[in-house]
């Protein structure tokens, strides 16, 4: 029974540890089998392509926030959600579940929840672009 | 100058308004040997279907600016010229609803995101080798 026990808590703490991951790499990886032989590396292609939109997105949210258009926050949340977890920016995709799940009642969590999102998506960007000066090297 | 449906067709209508995916699908159907016609959102993959029926297959977006993915296939269905083009859903949402309402409007296959390559691969695989064309709206 301890050593079931023990190993679920690890099972959990090490889930717990991934999920504190700003990218999961591994879903990177994948997309090494559908390169394209002698075309540009698809991996940098599509961290350039993130790295230019997210941030769009972001700024269009935030100009949702400020005239208080909760469709149009959550319109973006779910946009930028899609893109974000293609790329394994899975805490970004989280944090814009979180808010697309934003109810009336809830709305006041809207500035908090946005801190979160820009901090997140920052993190994430951090971490492809040095992939992709890695790839570029 | 229209063009008129075609089963040998190597063309797949491709509309998402995010520009990775719009990427990695592109990627995806070339490497397995078709000709991506890529779109940014759905008004203007009704634009392209309006006059243009060449497709062997179409990847929709179910959330998209102007024109859902839903009402393209719903649009398809009721051209006869169209409704022998098998259609695959994407969304964000892992919802059975959606899903069903997907299916119901005329979508072949679903498939929710994230997904990695092989997933989409094996979806994409089981709707180009689709011989069964889906069928026609109820009347009414």
């Amino acid at each position: 029974m301890l050593s079931i026990a023990k190993t679920n808590f690890m099972d959990d703490f090490t889930r717990a540890l991934e999920i504190t991951q700003p990218v999961d790499l591994t879903v990177l990886a994948n997309y090494e089998s559908i390169q394209l032989e002698g075309e540009p590396d698809l991996i940098v292609e599509l961290i350039d392509l993130y790295a230019d939109d997210a941030p769009q997105r972001l700024g269009v949210m935030r100009q949702s926030v400020a005239e208080r258009n909760w469709r149009g926050v959550k319109k973006g949340a779910h946009s930028l959600r899609g893109s974000s977890g293609s790329l394994g920016a899975q805490l970004v995709a989280q944090r814009c579940q979180e808010i697309e799940l934003l109810t009336e009642d809830t709305w006041g969590s809207i500035p908090a929840l946005m801190s979160c999102l820009e901090v997140e998506l920052e993190r994430a960007l951090y971490v492809l672009l040095a992939v992709r000066t890695g790839r570029s090297e | 100058m229209a063009r008129p449906p075609n089963q040998t067709s190597q063309r797949v209508l491709i509309a998402d308004d995010d520009p990775v995916m719009r990427h990695l699908l592109r990627s995806i159907v070339t490497k397995e040997g078709y000709d991506p016609v890529v779109v940014e959102d759905g008004r203007e993959a009704y634009r392209i279907l309006q006059s243009d029926a060449d497709f062997r297959a179409g990847i929709f977006d179910m959330m998209m600016p102007h024109l859902e993915g839903l009402d393209i296939i719903r649009y398809m269905r009721t051209e006869k010229r169209l409704r022998r083009i098998p259609v695959l859903m994407i969304s964000a949402e892992q919802d059975l609803q959606l899903m069903a309402k997907s299916f119901v409007a005329g979508a072949t296959v679903f498939l929710t995101k994230p997904f990695n390559p092989d997933q989409f691969l094996a979806t994409l695989r089981i709707l180009l080798t689709n011989k069964t064309t889906p069928a026609p709206l109820p009347p009414g």
